[in-house]
């Protein structure tokens, strides 16, 4: 009863965040659900059953599967590591670990894997040119290691979140009740990051499935399902078994989301209260914390000569032959302006939805109103969905009347602007459950008045909020590679398909000089994302203390 | 920063029969420094077997960071700690038979109420058996035998500090060192608990170290009081 009575007063009380609700409702069902059901619909059944008959698509199913348990096994490993490392006061490099531990996010979906063919493959630098050895790397091994590469930072990042949760007493307690260090680590820490490392598991297991950019560059002869749709599509022509494959490839997508979902919901014992002080940690011991080491210091090589790979790759005259210096490359970028143009809009109007979007969605989230289950429900949704089955649906839904956006940018831009949408979403939605937070601190806190407490807390935590998400979307969005390979129409070029281009015509030195633009134009981002966070001030007041 | 000055009080003058003169523990000119902070400046103090003794003083004059070093969770970098008459300042505190409840209790929160109580002995590998029953037995000791099965998350904070109790007393420790265990508790809770401590303590018959800013608790349960300023 008053659970109801408080709804219509909310229901009373603000009609216009109906409307906004209503709007917002509007536009994810024509813009998450519509596409995906056209995939789901598209398929009749004679289609779908020939496209189940190929042995080729179960060979695909199988090996998405192994590589999905390799890359998520080493990945998630190498990411514990350093989450360790990043989190124990007495580790060497510990801030050089932190850095390129975060390197492999920034890069574009392709680079890894091409800037493993680069350095190890069969004209690779390193292997070839200084060893002289003539190895192929095309295939499951080469993919392994570059998703590996790829995707650790992923889960050091949620490990990282589980292992600053577990307070330092907590370890302290058990060494005074008799444990040694290493007895403390493992039934004490280890215990507490367990759900962290199944959620990275499970976040891992999702990116490696969808996985398109590492996969078409250096699987070779391998076929997996991401790749599999793209080739009944782009070289059958068959955009119906394209759907049949996508379909195929949600089904343990959206188990591993619904799993990692559920997870979340449950963390009741890993929040086990703020940080202590560094200081009281107790001593890591010394065969831990060099093989921690050892595993970083290895990792944190090979990142750092993939980066090198690609600058080097992009000054060189030409990979595998002709190994002089030129600046040549660099100056042919100028060539490509047109694409890079492109994609940046592109980018920059698909970080506008993700952020847009995802403010209002978390806002309408936060509203005692109907529908707010579904609007949270469809905001985190696309997370479950691969960039190809995206591709698909927009593809699908989005290329016929009634709602025709062919051969026009929005329809690259709607596709990567809501399939970004989840990180804006909770990012936006734990920003406003600190506000609410930080509302109470104020109220006790006499003299706090209402513009304060907007100066002070609504404006730099929306601020700071918005300029993260706009950017996550942007960066990921102009070097995007799965979504696009499926919507770019004919006559229009962006920058991460033409690299994609010049890797499968060799001409590796162009390609790297692209990438390396590619780079400078993220990590200038990147760049400007930190001076304008710092420009707004902290996150809280609580954090200035 | 701090000197500790000598018992000032003896609420009990009649320290527990099992006391002896040879004190139990002894900090001799301790010293510890913490950042650009001389946390502990020369501290001593004997700390009498069989009774309560309390540290007093203001936030932040060193006295979690005393205990820390009886325990050993920090080094000293001056002066000596030592256990019947025998040096302990090097050993690690996995060997120094001194259990502490910490502030903030530190409970084990993927153990349920029995298992972080069972942690030490398991940690001293007695058999799973033996374990259950000294378990059990601490458990009714804190009054707490219908919670075993209870995650800390489950627990109010008063059962919280109870289990935080057991589980530093179920090791059977030389020393039981109480940094401020009742602060986050509620003004009621806290007059209880205390009692319990000084209850536990007269049934024991352990050397306790409690740890308290609040002048009134000190003089309601010690034995003897030091004051650190
Ligand atoms: N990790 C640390 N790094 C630097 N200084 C510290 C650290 N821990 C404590 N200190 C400083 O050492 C001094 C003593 O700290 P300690 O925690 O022992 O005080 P306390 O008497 O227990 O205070 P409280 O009643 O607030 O718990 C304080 O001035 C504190 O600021
Ligand atoms: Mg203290």
């Amino acid at each position: 009863m008053s659970a109801t009575i408080a709804r219509s007063r909310g229901l009373a009380a603000e009609p216009g965040v109906l409307v906004l609700a209503a709007l917002t409702v509007c536009a994810l069902f024509v813009f998450v659900v519509y596409p995906a059901v056209r995939v789901l619909a598209t398929p009749g059944w004679d289609e779908a059953l020939g496209v189940l008959a190929r042995p080729r698509t179960w060979q695909a199913a199988r090996h998405s599967l192994v590589i999905t348990v390799l890359s998520t096994t080493s990945s998630t490993l190498i990411g514990f590591a350093f989450a360790f490392v990043a989190t124990r006061r007495d580790m060497p490099f510990r801030d050089l670990f932190r850095v390129v531990g975060l390197m492999p996010l920034f890069a574009p979906p392709f680079m890894v894997a091409f800037a493993y063919i680069l350095m190890f493959g069969r004209q690779g630098l390193l292997t070839n040119h200084l060893l002289g050895l003539d190895v192929n790397i095309f295939g499951w091994q080469g993919l392994w290691l570059s998703q590996t590469i790829a995707f650790f930072p992923l889960s050091t990042a949620i490990i990282q979140g589980v292992l600053e949760g577990v307070h330092p007493n907590a370890e302290q307690a058990a060494l005074t009740l008799g444990a040694t260090e290493s007895a403390a680590l493992r039934t004490i820490l280890l215990p507490l990051a367990w759900p962290g490392v199944i959620g990275a598991m499970l976040v891992v297991a999702i990116t490696v499935l969808a996985d398109f950019g590492n996969a078409v560059v250096i699987a070779g002869n391998y076929p997996l399902l991401a790749t599999e749709a793209w080739f009944m599509m782009d070289g059958l022509g068959d955009l119906q078994g394209a759907a049949v494959i996508v379909s195929i490839l949600l089904v343990p997508t959206i188990g591993l989301f619904i799993a990692s979902r559920a997870l979340l919901n449950k963390r009741e014992f890993t929040a086990s209260g703020g940080r202590g002080a560094a200081v009281d940690q107790i001593a890591t011991p010394p065969f831990i914390k060099w093989s921690a080491v050892a595993i970083c210091s290895a990792t944190s090589l090979l990142v750092l000569t993939l980066y090198a790979a690609i600058l080097i790759a992009g000054l060189t005259r030409q990979w595998g032959s002709d190994w002089s210096f030129t600046f040549r490359h660099w100056a042919d970028t100028a060539s490509h302006m047109d694409a890079v143009g492109t994609s940046l809009l592109i980018g920059a109007l698909a970080g506008l939805v993700t952020a847009g979007v995802g403010q209002i969605a978390a806002f309408v989230h936060s509203r005692p109103i109907p529908l707010r289950g579904l609007v949270g429900l469809l905001a985190v949704l696309p997370g479950a969905l691969p960039g190809v089955f995206i591709g698909v649906g927009f593809l699908l839904a989005f290329n016929a009347p009634p709602l025709e956006l062919a051969d026009s940018i929005w329809l690259i831009v709607l596709a990567l602007g809501f399939w970004h949408l989840p990180q804006a979403y909770q990012s936006t939605s734990a920003a406003l459950g600190q506000i609410h937070r930080s509302i109470e601190d104020s109220a006790r806190d006499l003299g706090a008045s209402e513009l304060r407490l907007i100066v002070d807390v609504y404006a730099p935590l929306l601020s700071r909020n918005l300029l993260a998400a706009f950017l996550q979307c942007f960066i990921r969005s102009v070097s995007n590679i799965s979504v696009i390979v499926f919507l770019i129409s004919p006559g229009q070029v962006l920058v991460a398909y033409v690299i994609l281009q010049m890797i499968s015509g060799s001409d590796w030195s162009g390609a790297a000089a692209l990438t390396t633009v590619l780079l400078a134009i993220t990590f200038c981002c990147v760049g400007l994302l930190q001076a304008a966070l710092h420009w707004i001030g902290p996150a809280t007041r609580g954090s200035q203390a | 920063m701090s000197i500790l000055t000598q018992p000032i009080a003896r609420v009990a003058p009649g320290v527990p029969s099992t006391a002896s003169a040879e004190p139990h523990a002894r900090l001799i000119n301790l010293c510890k420094r913490l950042g650009p902070m001389l946390a502990v400046d020369h501290v001593s103090l004997d700390i009498p077997r069989g009774g309560i003794t309390t540290l007093l003083g203001p936030s932040g004059c060193g006295k979690s960071t005393t205990l820390r070093l009886l325990a050993g969770l920090y080094r000293p970098d001056a002066g000596d700690i030592t256990l019947d008459g025998e040096s302990i300042a090097h050993l690690p505190p996995n060997r120094r038979r001194m259990t502490m409840v910490f502030q903030e209790y530190a409970l084990f929160p993927h153990l349920t109420a029995a298992g972080n109580v069972g942690y030490g002995l398991r940690r001293r590998s007695v058999p799973a058996a033996q374990v259950k029953s000294r378990v059990g037995e601490m458990l009714e000791l804190v009054g707490l035998s219908a919670a075993a099965d209870k995650y800390p998350h489950q627990l109010s904070g008063g059962q919280q500090q109870r289990v935080a109790l057991a589980r530093a007393l179920a090791v059977d420790p030389e020393v039981l060192l109480l940094d401020e265990p009742l602060s986050n508790l509620d003004a009621k809770l806290r007059v209880r608990l205390r009692e319990e401590i000084v209850r536990l303590q007269k049934v024991l018959g352990k050397t306790m170290v409690f740890v308290t800013h609040d002048q009134e608790e000190a003089l309601s349960i010690s034995d003897q009081v030091a004051v650190m300023d």
